[in-house]
């Protein structure tokens, strides 16, 4: 980890109403990364996706955060205005969706799109048309012209993939955030724009949180994990000792997925502790 | 049992006209768990479709226990083969408790004794008779993948189609489900088809497995050599890489 931090988190929660009044879906959760691949484990309901959005403060309807801290590069983002909000999303922190097919505008040309963005930091619309080229190009797209020229459908998902990291980049943000950036992708697509995500961040000093349910896809390209449980944070370690964990949760997960070389009659079945639940670092 | 013989499937027409499937063929003996492995496009979900009766057969046949099947599905059809798809957040009818959705091919084929039979899957799939009266919403998603399997199981087919039946759950859940398909298979002698995206999985389920990429089934492979390693073709070994590095 790099020295100067990035973002500090302490104590958030996100609470949603329910018919037996408010439930809590992230239950004080706090972690310091700086200039990082931080990858976010755990299971669908685990909290790894609010906690990484609300960062952003871009929560679904209904949900209530709070937290002690929420520290972006010595802001504090609890206390911006709304207005001030926005100019950190997409320019100071970026957010690679799932699906691109989904977050791209449909009837709007990449390249467009692109330049939107661009257009973002105030720059003209002929510096801004070749800045989207470079974009292009520096998300291993070759024929970047075509590209940019083209609508999302006419892409394929690793495609259009690119085409939105390239946008997320543009502004040259602090920060991404990929929730579950490649889940949608076919494994050799997937390595692709991996190799292309780990470069720009080694070459511009990013820092990225890396959502994800597959632990061993995090274990191999992040540096440091945190594994969340019952929206708690139940074990944090280095990424390549994922495969020693220490919390039982953790080593449930790991050994109930089939692989390849280990071949077992019966998968392990994951037997949930309710103790599990209170496991983590409550708020003090 | 099954045999596609140089199966070919074509959507679209003139220059548009996409060739999902070319010169396809490969046998599912008796018993047997066969998976199909390849990335998206490469015609996989294709194979269970065309012989499901969804897909339009372009050329070739499809052969199901000797006979050659033709345009229409039948009733006999149904008794012998039936599919599980990958989202049982889409495959079960909202507003149908499991009971209605498990007693409706009983009610199609006239097969009398619904409480019971419902009762003895139910058992079978590892859900208590409690859940007859819940609806899908009220489920968790391996509860509903249960129910989907446990419809399948209904009317006592020997043949599985199986479309990513794991790809939309969790890891500790996957296992369960993979768990419990592994059982019945043994308890019912039944054979798989079994369609996945992940070769681990795929592996762990199934005797045999075919390498699909672009319609084209480019190699068969037992799993016991593709766990050592021992594939022919760059592309198989391309998946193979990936999914160990993973691991």
């Amino acid at each position: 980890m790099s020295a100067a931090e990035l973002l500090r988190i302490e104590d958030l929660r996100v609470s949603f109403a329910g018919d037996a009044g408010r439930s809590e879906a992230v239950r004080g959760v706090g972690f310091a990364m700086g200039r990082e691949k931080l990858g976010i484990v755990g299971e669908s309901g685990s909290g790894k996706s609010l906690t990484a959005r609300s960062v952003l403060r871009l929560l679904p309807p209904g949900a209530v955060m709070s937290a002690r801290t929420l520290t972006f590069d010595g802001t504090d983002l609890m206390a911006l205005s709304a207005r001030a909000m926005r100019r950190v999303r997409g320019q100071r922190i970026g957010l690679i969706p799932q699906d691109p097919k989904f977050a791209l505008n449909p009837v709007m040309t990449i390249g467009r799109q692109i330049a939107e963005a661009v257009r973002l930091i105030g720059t003209s619309r002929a510096v801004a048309k070749e800045r989207t080229l470079d974009l292009l190009r520096d998300v291993g797209i070759e024929d970047a012209r075509r590209v940019a020229r083209a609508y999302p459908h006419e892409l394929s998902g690793g495609m259009a993939q690119r085409a939105m990291i390239a946008m997320m980049i543009a502004p040259d943000p602090a920060l991404l955030i990929a929730d579950e950036p490649t889940s949608a992708l076919d494994v050799s697509v997937r390595r692709q724009v991996l190799d292309i995500l780990d470069g720009l961040i080694e070459d511009r000093g990013m820092g990225l949180v890396f959502i994800s349910h597959d632990l061993g896809l995090v274990g191999a390209f992040c540096d440091r994990v945190l594994v969340m449980y019952s929206g708690r944070i139940v074990e944090r370690c280095e990424a390549r000792a994922l495969a020693h964990a220490r919390h039982p949760y953790t080593q449930g997960l790991l050994a109930a997925r089939p692989r390849l070389k280990v071949p077992v009659a019966v998968l392990p079945v994951l037997e949930r502790d309710p103790a599990w639940t209170d496991d983590g670092e409550p708020a003090p | 049992m099954i045999e596609f013989e140089n199966l070919s499937v074509r959507f679209g027409e003139g220059a548009g006209r996409v060739a999902a499937l070319s010169d396809f063929t490969l046998s599912v003996g008796e018993g047997e768990a066969v998976g199909l492995v390849g990335e998206s496009g490469g015609g996989k979900s294709t194979v269970l479709r065309t012989l499901a009766g969804l897909a339009p057969v372009y050329g070739g046949a499809i052969r199901l226990d000797g006979r050659v099947l033709g345009r229409r599905r039948d009733r006999a059809f149904a008794r012998r083969v039936q599919m599980v798809f990958q989202d049982p957040y889409g495959s079960l009818h909202p507003r149908q408790t499991v009971a209605g959705c498990l007693a409706l091919p009983l009610r199609i084929h006239r097969l009398g004794d619904v409480d019971a039979r419902i009762a003895a899957v139910l058992n079978d799939v590892g859900l208590g008779l409690e859940y007859r009266f819940r609806y899908p919403h009220q489920l968790s998603g391996g509860q509903r993948q249960r129910v989907a399997i446990a419809r399948a199981l209904m009317l006592e087919p020997g043949i599985l189609l199986l479309d990513e039946p794991t790809s939309a759950l969790d890891v500790s859940v996957q296992a369960e489900i993979l768990n419990l398909l592994a059982r019945l298979r043994e308890e019912r002698s039944l054979s798989y088809l079994f369609v996945s995206h992940d070769l681990a999985v795929v592996a762990h389920l199934c005797d045999r497995l075919g390498v699909m990429q672009g319609g084209r089934l480019i190699e068969t492979i037992s799993a016991g050599d593709l766990r050592a390693g021992r594939s022919r073709h760059p592309y198989s070994q391309g998946l193979i890489a990936e999914a160990a590095a993973l691991a």
